[in-house]
């Protein structure tokens, strides 16, 4: 399948760019002489795990029985969530209410797949029998999978104490949007399902832990991609200060796009297993695992309004955003909502915005980044809306966002959000895009397959693509209040 | 504690054959950063991307990493490039500086070029980058001990306009702002109702390219991560918790027969805020495709006036609606 | 995704395997192609205690055309079905559908008993033997026997293979001379197992009317169904869409469709109906254009 793109010419900064074909890793992973984590050499005495998941989707764990799972060959420990949490705590969030997420779940599990008890043996498949042979007792309880059912007063909750399963909301108010929607011509509104999936690395997580008495430390290796906001997340799990958890990326990944940034639950996990037996071990996840239990981005149920003038142009919106974020909030949530925050207006100019965002808890897989993070559900509901009010106005849909883009001479610009566009010619992009469409004759084409008898179609989105984020957008979870007392003083600067 | 900006790190040195070696920690997992790397050393240095080894590894025990290492939000061509290009230069500065004692000369007389230093003026001296650091390796006591001889930098690059934010809640939430326009031609066969998206388009604004092809590697992968999100892709659950999709039987991932013809093109303009005029290309179609390909098949079923307003668009859905429609 | 212990057996002639057989009875579980089989011990869906490898058995693998048809050892893989050209010429259908089964690689394993055995709903093969009428020959210490297919798959993931019982191999009587088949599939994705899928072999006589007729399909169906009633309401009529596209839909109605959240009940009809309409279609149009057996 070709990709064709014409030839590209890129004046910039600094000296242009030796021209090179093939990449510099590729002789090395063409030959087989990849290093993936499995391809580590291991210590003598490096055992192997296994994990018990939770068949339910919700339950109370009454009763554990390990002793099976010791008598089987080859099996060395085998620990439930109450051995392991003697020595891995729950993982800190920014959200302080959150309820506690751990590694491995002690009396209650919230999401098929939830780990519930490891197993360590001479290798793999000895760890798996022993995992077949443990007995638990489970008291099934009412599961919730949709954040707006999970909403209801009446929805099955996932931690009785908190009364809710909304485990965080925040509203954020940008400009004057309710004098916006008083004065608008007309108000087009839309409701949106965005779903849940995972981006499917090739190469599964993959863990080898040490704990190294010694210094009461722990050596980890891992395909962990980052970001290493996430090692005082797990540096205070284990309860060691950060310089004592030394993280060892393999030299080669195969594949992450996020998801191999969540696997530090399970770095966590394998080296508190470490610490309990004495032994290194080494944890592999299979795809099975992968699909059921590794992560995933968020699906989000969202209704939108806009306010539109009679031209089309949009003043202001109005967002209100149900996270699904799992069966719990684990950092770095609630992050999965700041695109549609920071930069609401998109390439627009919009500057009233009014958004209502809320992270849900449901007895699903809890999620984190994954290509995009925040960005696909966005422009999702962005355009889906810039398209609706285009339908309304009775506007062409290219047209309507040419006259909502931001022109180039607008940027730099400063959102209402305090986004600092830096540069860009939208209109030029769109138009370029719109020029090769009509050369690659989409249009005969799409009446072709009309004429066959097909259904066909031809769709536009456009979107900001915000890159290199600012770490301190994670603070955007705290209410300004709570940033304040936490000695807060900053202020949006201009360069 | 409050929190802003986002740093990286590149360290880079000539050994003593005369290569060049840059470390970076990165944790990349297939992006090539490597290449990428080492065609902003040779660009600096003036030898070939085959004469430059990139090391990218991380061990938070020897590697300088801050709490915003890592690979993610498309930071590679922005932070850590940046990184890399300064210490380049620096490095490139050192040479000339260790060269202009070489050499009887000053430094602002000499330049880099195919593996050497060579003079800007015609001349027959030049000093191979092997034979620079031959002599410092070797011979260090004929430099000045007070001058900065040394063969290898670090240097760090830390974005600007970085702050944490207000008390409004307005904080900048990136270094740098990309640009996409996609768009995608979809065909769905009434009597079977199985959408294809048989062609798409992408031109979008990466601010400047350091490799194209790379790019363009990452736009495709972008697009069908985007096309897996409408139209195949899905951790499904039942409504007691279940999980559907719990293989790849269940949780299809699109393979090459459901990719669609791909054109990319882009419309860059420069970033003013970035080292090299980069903006980020990592993610890019996974973030827009959907849209687009929600539009194309609204646009399928014009005449139905159906709308789609979730994803993902499945022969069920689609025969759905059409069935509502003839009712 | 570790399979549990099992004993590993492999016997290098028929002979060695009914007495492997008569020894551990339903204990044992047969290993060809493994395409499906080695999955599910990975999943533990199956555990058994002992696996016999009959890949070394080769007079289990052979391909014969004869008077009757094609008779084709259990060991067939795949691939020597497409790669064919006795199966090619007198046995197209065979030759397109198998080309729907999975990818390559997976053919390049994956056996004729196998496929049989398991009797995966949607599943290719067992379609076209329930399509052309073919017989499967089954083997055990107590004897032998032939089945035809129809009577062989009992379910979803069910046949009357006995304990201890294997299949040898299938015949596949010859299609009619100067009859056209096609093979039509839908599927979410190149490989997949189908969603619906109808094979047909149609005969047009001098007049064009026709004479032959054999039709069946497969997906939301348990097993692959041969459409007997359709079948005998399109003899002696003239081929045309409206004729077949009536009897499809007709023939579909008739028939219970199993449907889901995902896949509707009235989407699977309708699914069923269009490839049905479509396979007897091309197969009529193939008689026509002179593409036939």
């Amino acid at each position: 399948m070709p990709i064709v793109a014409p030839a590209e010419s890129a004046p910039g900064p600094g000296p242009d760019f030796p021209h090179t074909t093939g990449r510099v890793e590729d002789a090395r992973l063409l030959a087989g002489r990849g290093r993936y984590i499995d391809d580590l050499p291991v210590g003598p005495g490096t055992v192997h795990a296994a994990i018990l998941r939770s068949p339910h989707a919700h339950a109370l764990v009454r009763r554990i029985d390990l002793a099976p799972a010791l008598r089987s060959t080859g099996v060395v420990a085998a620990y439930g969530g109450r051995d392991i949490a003697a020595v891995l705590d729950a993982f800190p969030t920014i959200v302080r209410k959150a309820p506690p997420y751990r590694a491995v779940a002690t009396d209650r599990v919230r999401y098929v797949g939830e780990p519930v008890a490891v197993v360590l043996a001479r290798d793999r498949y000895a760890a798996e029998d022993g995992i077949a042979g443990i007995d638990i007792d489970y008291a099934a309880l009412p599961a919730v999978v949709d954040p707006d059912l999970a909403c209801r007063p009446d929805a099955p909750l996932l931690n009785d104490e908190s009364g809710s399963n909304v485990v965080w909301r925040q509203q954020y108010r940008y400009g004057d949007p309710a004098g916006a929607f008083d004065a608008a011509a007309r108000v087009v509104s839309l409701s949106l399902t965005f779903p849940k999936y995972n981006s499917t690395p090739l190469e599964t997580y993959g863990v080898i832990a040490e704990y190294l008495p010694e210094s009461d430390g722990y050596q980890v290796h891992s395909n962990f991609q980052g970001p290493f906001s996430l090692l005082p997340v797990m540096a205070r799990a284990l309860r060691v200060p950060e310089n004592r958890l030394r993280v060892i990326v393999s030299q080669d990944i195969g594949g992450s796009f996020g998801v191999k940034a969540m696997i530090y639950p399970y770095m966590a996990l394998i080296a508190a297993s470490a610490r309990l037996s004495g032994r290194p071990v080494k944890w592999i996840e299979d795809r099975a695992e992968h699909l059921l239990a590794s992560s995933s981005g968020t699906d989000r149920k969202s209704t939108l309004e806009a306010a539109v003038g009679s031209d089309g142009c949009i003043h202001a919106i109005r967002v209100n955003i149900r996270e699904n974020v799992g069966a719990y909030l684990r950092a770095p949530e609630p992050s999965c909502v700041m695109r549609s925050l920071t930069t609401f207006c998109g390439p627009y100019r919009i500057e009233h915005g009014e958004i209502d965002a809320c992270c849900v808890l449901t007895n699903k897989l809890p999620t984190g980044l994954n290509r995009g993070y925040g960005g696909q559900q966005h422009i999702f509901s962005l355009e889906r809306l810039v398209d609706r009010v285009a339908a309304e106005m009775d506007v062409d849909p290219i047209e309507v966002r040419r006259r909502n883009f931001l022109k180039r001479e607008d940027l730099p610009y400063r959102t209402t959000t305090g986004s600092y566009y830096d540069s860009g010619d939208y209109v030029g992009c769109l138009d370029k895009l719109r020029a090769a469409v009509e050369r690659e004759a989409w249009q005969a084409e799409r009446q072709r397959l009309r004429d066959q008898g097909h259904l066909a179609g031809i769709g536009f989105a456009t979107g900001i693509h915000s890159a290199a984020s600012n770490i301190g957008y994670v603070t955007l979870a705290l209410p300004p209040d709570d940033r304040r007392r936490a000695n807060y003083n900053a202020q949006v600067r201009d360069r | 504690m409050p929190k802003s900006g986002i740093d990286d790190f590149a360290h880079i040195a000539i050994d003593p054959s005369g290569r060049i070696r840059v470390q970076i920690g990165t944790a990349a997992a297939g992006q090539g950063h490597a290449t990428a790397t080492a065609q902003i050393a040779a660009a600096e240095l003036g030898v070939r991307v085959e004469d430059v080894d990139v090391i990218d590894r991380v061990d938070t025990e020897v590697t300088p990493w801050t709490i915003t290492t890592g690979s993610y939000a498309s930071r590679f061509s922005i932070v850590v490039a940046a990184a890399v290009r300064r210490a380049a230069v620096k490095l490139n500065a050192q040479i000339r500086a260790i060269a202009a004692h070489a050499l009887d000369t000053t430094p602002d007389r000499l330049e880099l070029a195919d593996g050497a230093v060579h003079f800007k003026e015609r001349s027959n001296r030049s000093l191979s980058l092997r034979q620079l650091a031959g002599m410092v390796q070797w011979n260090r006591g004929e430099f000045p001990l007070h001058a900065n001889i040394q063969l290898h930098v670090s240097e760090s690059y830390s974005a600007p306009n970085l702050a944490s934010p207000d008390a409004e809640n307005r904080v900048n939430a990136a270094v740098t702002y990309g640009f996409m326009a996609d768009a995608a031609l979809v065909a769905i066969d009434p009597r079977t109702c199985l959408p294809r998206v048989l062609r798409y388009a992408a031109v979008h604004d990466v601010g400047r390219a350091i490799n194209p092809q790379l790019i363009r590697g990452q736009m495709a992968g972008g697009i069908v991560h985007g096309v897996a999100g409408a139209l195949y892709e899905h951790c499904d659950y039942d409504d007691s918790g279940q999980m559907l999709t719990a293989s790849f039987m269940d949780y299809l991932c699109p393979t090459s027969a459901e990719t669609p013809r791909i054109f990319v093109d882009h419309h860059n303009v420069p970033s003013p805020f970035t080292e090299l005029g980069t903006k980020g290309a990592g993610e890019n179609s996974a973030m827009s495709a959907p849209a687009a390909i929600a539009s194309a098949v609204e646009d399928a079923l014009a005449a139905t006036g159906a709308h789609i307003d979730e994803l993902p668009i499945t022969p069920g859905t689609i025969w759905r609606l059409l069935h509502e429609a003839a009712s | 995704m570790k399979p549990a212990a099992f004993q590993y057996l492999a016997p290098r002639s028929e002979d060695e395997l009914i007495a492997i057989l008569r020894e551990h009875g339903g204990e044992a579980r047969l290993l060809a192609g493994g395409q499906s089989l080695v999955p599910m011990m990975n999943f533990r869906i199956v555990s058994p205690a002992v696996l016999v490898d009959i890949n070394r058995i080769r007079e289990l693998a052979f391909l014969n055309l004869n008077e009757a048809g094609i008779e084709l050892g259990a060991l067939t893989r795949h691939v020597a079905l497409e790669d064919s050209a006795h199966v090619k010429a007198r046995f197209s259908l065979l030759a397109e559908a198998i080309r729907h089964v999975a990818h390559r690689a997976v053919r390049n394993r994956g056996t004729m008993g196998g496929s049989l055995a398991l009797a995966y709903p949607g599943a290719e093969l067992p379609l076209i033997f329930v399509t052309l009428g073919a017989e499967l020959r089954l083997r055990s210490p107590a004897g032998e026997r032939w089945l035809p297919v129809a009577s062989f798959i009992t379910g979803a993931l069910e046949t009357a293979l006995a304990e201890s019982e294997y299949i040898a191999s299938a015949l596949i009587p010859h299609v009619p001379s100067g009859a056209g088949s096609a093979f039509i599939e839908v599927s979410r994705r190149h490989g997949d197992f189908a969603l619906a899928a109808a094979a047909a072999v149609v005969g047009l006589d001098e007049s064009g009317r026709i004479h032959i007729v054999q039709a069946a399909v497969t997906g939301g169906t348990d097993v692959p169904l041969r459409l007997s009633a359709t079948e005998q309401a399109l003899r002696g009529a003239q081929p045309s869409d409206v004729i077949f596209d009536e009897a499809a839909r007709a023939g579909i109605d008739a028939i219970e469709v199993v449907g889901d959240h995902h896949y509707p009940v009235g989407y699977r009809r309708m699914l069923l109906a269009t490839v049905l309409q479509r396979a007897l279609a091309a197969a009529a149009s193939r008689v026509e254009s002179g593409h036939v057996h």
